[in-house]
């Protein structure tokens, strides 16, 4: 374990979403910080440490990325095919968390090498629950170069 | 026979035709091999004709023959030196030669024979007449004839019944006047020698050479003019038995060319020679032996050693003794005659062979076959004719038309007859006929006058045709004429069949109307001048004319090609050879369908499926937008639901106030969602009626209800004068531009002289609208996602990202197309096409 707190790097449009996925982070018992980006070309310079995010101090390698896929000019897809066609970035973990639940949608983000995708559940609760398994369980258990 | 295979072709073209019109195949391939049978069965019927003329031929030289073996025997009969009489078995007479006519001198046609007879005679001619029907042969049966006016005549009659007539005698009367004359001068002679004889056994011995000598004197007054041969023998005085030449007369010594001195001392064997019949000469050396008379005919050999035929009566003269004194011969040459039987004979035994033969032609010949005299009455018939009128020949020979058919087509027969006998030759007509079972048959007649030794016509040779079959047939055949003529008419290609030599055999109207071809050149029949007369229809007349050429050249081929014409016509082109069963090439069938409507169709239903799928892939999209969209808010509604509860709980009020903030702004972005999509759906369900605005008019009417907008951002909107008038739904338009605009002033950027050009240009001879604007631009890879629903190019940006969808959603319903032109950082031109009015 870092001594750190793990960086997370959220990757939505959707400002109330955001705020739904930080909410429910608030419960996981471990330390974190989430960077929060509103769509595809941002988190891409700030993965590739371009533009605004040319400061590697403000872009600090992510632990685990939550990548929506409906994104303006850049879409989600066209985000995890970038990172993980990158040599440095490919061993990130990219969870997909979208609304769809198209099969074409999940085909692809596994085809692009998505490390999971998991479809935004209906409630708080469930919220809660969501990101507590996804927090221990790639933040705590999951084990990482 | 032929015409009934060709009947039971065209009964089984027929059932195919009965076939063709049930049936649900292509006409195409059914009506190719129907007018392949068709061909077929006329060539077939074309054999069968071939056939019968063959027939009728044959039939016409075999007549000829007959008339020329007839014409020779009645030459032979007519110039024969002895009466030649045909009669019945009664002994009426039938025929006669001239032989016969000079020795009877009157007419003796149909009169008994016995009129010629003394009355004596008569019981001899019935005893006669009676062996003859027997079957027995009379010989050297001597009578007197005794001629109407006239001195009788001594003849010799030999009869028999004529081999192929049972019904006719035959009698050669031979003329025996000088013979008898000779005969009688003999008796004479022979008393006077008696006499002499009786007288000189009273006087004395010297008076023997005396007698002699008178008797030689007497003889030769007797003997030495008569126009018969004359021979006196003596018996040999060495042997008594053996006759020896005493005296030969003038006329004997012109008939064998021995003078006196050859001959006289001789035997009378000197006559004889190799071909001399030896049961002759036995039947004369037995003769002499027994003293009795004979008669014989015998070959004898002249001095040159020619052989003629020669009668000869021997008459032994008896002394009181009873001794042979001596014996008389009178010898007449009878070879001419002789030539003439033989000949006769000859004649008759082929004529007889080739009527017989001819007969049994005639009968096999199954159409029949009679012949008539001048007088139109019948004279022989084979057996079809006896069949047809259900008679036997004897009841057919000698009547008349009248007697054997009803009067009006006897009437008919009857004419052409009349009309034949004024202008011999031939002739030939068609005539129904009504046969034994009263059925009327069709039958062509081939009649042809014939003629007699004298070149005179004789009679009537006729030949019967039954076209009954045939005109069935041909009734079939022009019935399957009407059906194939009816069908090509009725079809709804246009059909041309060309023959081999190019030449125009077939083509129905929809054809020429299709091509509109000139009637003048569809009616020289002429290929080569209707593929002229549609060249400059053609979209490409050398393409067509190469495979015209290429398929006349190669026979075998069937194809098919579609045919473009300058006026945008189509038509499917379709070729097939016309085969027959043997494989003759009897040319080619075209078809032309007019396919321009099926290829519109073709292309109609193209487009749609095109547009179908496109829509489908939009709905597929509307689908996962919506259902993603709209999950969105409502995720978000649900959520902070939830977390509003514990944060009432714990009372943290700024919590809540940001629980409610979200609540509201998921609800609102819920509602206007909503909307778009009820907007969206509703753009493709109501249409007001299309009218004609200029373009001008929709712009002005955009620009006033948006000029708040564009009088705070300070744009400057610049329209082109002269915009076409378009066929529009006017509010829907207004509302495009509207939000063309709007989006351009959204995107306007930091540009601080914001322009709008609302305008119209021409991209070949499409009219194409455009908003430009000189704004921030879009990447060219966004530009077909900004139509996409709930797109947004910013996130921050006010509305749902519906605007751009609903625009074109309004664009493709007027059946126009809108395109985004642009580069990031140098402004953007939405483009539109809409129906501009006329």
């Amino acid at each position: 374990m870092k001594d750190r707190p793990a960086v997370i790097l959220l990757i939505e449009d959707d400002e109330t979403h955001a705020m739904l996925i930080t909410r429910a982070f608030e419960d996981v018992k471990i330390s974190h910080e989430i960077h929060w980006l509103c769509c595809g070309d941002e988190a891409l310079d700030y993965l590739f440490h371009k533009g605004k995010f040319a400061d590697p101090e403000d872009s600090p390698r992510p632990d685990l990325i939550l990548l929506d896929l409906r994104l303006p000019v850049v879409d989600g897809h066209d985000v995890l095919r970038a990172i993980k066609g990158s040599e440095d970035l490919k061993a990130l973990p990219v969870v997909i968390l979208s609304t769809s639940q198209n099969k074409a949608d999940i085909a692809k983000a596994y085809s692009n090498y998505a490390n999971s995708y998991l479809v935004k559940p209906m409630g708080s609760d469930m919220f809660r629950e969501m990101m507590d398994a996804l927090g221990n369980y790639w933040l705590k258990w999951n084990v990482n170069v | 026979m032929k015409l009934n295979d060709l009947h039971s072709k065209i009964t089984d073209l027929q059932l195919r035709i009965d076939d063709l019109m049930k049936s649900t195949l292509d006409p195409k391939d059914a009506l190719a091999a129907a007018m392949k049978e068709l061909s077929n069965a006329l060539e077939e019927m074309d054999i069968a004709q071939k056939e019968q003329c063959q027939q009728d031929d044959n039939l016409q030289s075999s007549h000829l023959a007959v008339e020329a073996e007839r014409q020779h025997y009645l030459k032979l009969f007519n110039f024969m030196p002895d009466g030649c009489l045909v009669t019945d078995l009664k002994g009426t007479i039938k025929e006669a030669n001239i032989a016969a006519s000079d020795l009877l001198r009157s007419e003796i046609i149909d009169i008994p024979l016995a009129a010629f007879l003394k009355e004596d005679n008569l019981d001899d001619l019935e005893t006669n007449l009676d062996c003859l029907k027997r079957g027995e042969v009379i010989r050297d049966w001597e009578v007197r004839i005794q001629p109407p006016d006239g001195t009788p005549v001594p003849v010799s009659i030999s009869a028999n019944v004529i081999q192929d007539k049972p019904s006719s005698l035959s009698w050669l009367i031979h003329d025996m006047t000088e013979h008898k004359k000779v005969e009688e001068a003999l008796r004479e002679s022979e008393e006077m020698y008696r006499l002499l004889v009786e007288n000189a056994n009273k006087a004395s011995d010297i008076t023997e050479s005396r007698l002699a000598e008178e008797r030689l004197r007497l003889f030769k007054s007797a003997v030495t003019n008569a126009n018969d041969g004359v021979v006196i023998l003596m018996p040999d005085p060495a042997d008594k038995k053996r006759p020896r030449i005493e005296y030969i007369n003038q006329a004997f010594q012109k008939m064998t060319g021995y003078d006196e001195k050859d001959i006289i001392g001789r035997c009378p064997e000197i006559l004889s020679g190799p071909d001399t019949d030896p049961a002759r000469i036995a039947e004369i050396k037995k003769a002499l032996l027994n003293k009795q008379p004979t008669r014989v005919e015998r070959i004898n050999y002249r001095k040159d050693g020619t052989k003629y035929w020669a009668e000869l009566s021997l008459v032994p003269l008896l002394n009181k003794a009873g001794e042979v004194d001596h014996w008389v011969s009178i010898e007449r040459e009878t070879t001419d005659r002789r030539r003439y039987e033989e000949e006769l004979k000859e004649a008759k035994r082929v004529l007889h062979e080739n009527l017989s033969f001819l007969q049994r032609l005639a009968d096999t010949i199954p159409s029949p076959v009679f012949y008539t005299g001048l007088n139109g009455r019948y004279l022989g018939c084979n057996k079809a004719f006896e069949e047809l009128l259900g008679l036997r020949s004897e009841d057919i020979k000698g009547r008349s038309e009248y007697e054997l058919m009803p009067k009006d087509m006897a009437d008919r027969y009857h004419e052409m007859d009349e009309a034949l006998f004024s202008s011999p030759g031939t002739q030939v007509y068609e005539a129904p006929v009504q046969n034994a079972k009263g059925i009327i048959l069709d039958f062509v007649i081939n009649k042809a006058t014939y003629t007699d030794a004298d070149g005179a016509v004789a009679g009537i040779v006729g030949v019967m045709l039954d076209i009954t079959e045939r005109k069935r047939a041909e009734e079939a055949l022009a019935f399957n004429n009407i059906i194939l003529r009816t069908q090509q008419e009725s079809s709804i290609d246009g059909i041309l069949v060309v023959d081999e030599n190019g030449e125009i055999l077939s083509f129905n109207q929809r054809f020429v109307d299709m091509w509109g071809i000139p009637p003048e050149v569809i009616e020289s029949k002429s290929d080569e001048r209707a593929l002229q007369s549609v060249m400059d229809k053609l979209a490409s007349p050398e393409e067509f004319m190469r495979k015209v050429k290429h398929i006349y050249e190669v026979r075998d081929e069937i194809s098919r090609d579609e045919v473009v014409l300058k006026d945008g016509r189509s038509f499917d082109r379709y070729s097939a050879p016309m085969l027959g069963a043997s494989g003759k090439y009897y040319g080619r069938v075209w078809y032309f369908r007019d396919i321009t409507d099926h290829k519109q169709a073709e292309e109609v239903r193209e487009r749609l499926v095109r547009e179908l799928e496109s829509k489908n892939t939009e709905m597929e999209r509307f689908i996962y937008t919506v259902s993603h969209d709209l999950r969105s808010p409502l995720l978000t509604i649900n959520g902070f639901v939830g977390f509003l509860e514990s944060d009432l709980a714990k009372g943290s009020s700024e919590r809540v106030k940001v629980d409610l903030k979200m609540i509201s702004y998921a609800i609102s972005k819920m509602d206007r969602l909503l909307k778009d999509t009820l907007e969206l759906s509703r753009v493709g369900r109501v249409a007001n009626p299309p009218e004609v605005v200029p373009f001008t008019e929709i712009v002005q009417e955009a620009l006033g209800q948006m000029s708040e907008k564009i009088r705070v951002r300070g744009v400057r909107v610049k329209i082109e004068p002269n915009l076409p008038s378009v066929n529009v739904d006017r509010m829907r338009i207004v509302e495009v531009l509207i939000n063309l605009m709007e989006n351009s002033i959204k995107y306007m950027g930091g540009q601080p002289h914001p322009n709008i050009e609302v305008g119209c240009r021409l991209d070949g001879e499409e009219k194409v609208f455009f908003v430009k604007d000189n704004g921030m631009g879009i990447d060219p890879g966004q530009h077909d996602k900004v139509f996409g629903l709930f797109y947004k190019v910013d996130k921050k940006s006010e509305g749902s990202g519906a605007g751009l969808a609903i625009v074109k959603r309004i664009i493709e319903i007027h059946g126009g197309r809108i395109w985004v032109e642009s580069e990031l950082g140098k402004g953007c031109t939405v483009c539109f096409t809409l129906p501009v009015a006329k």
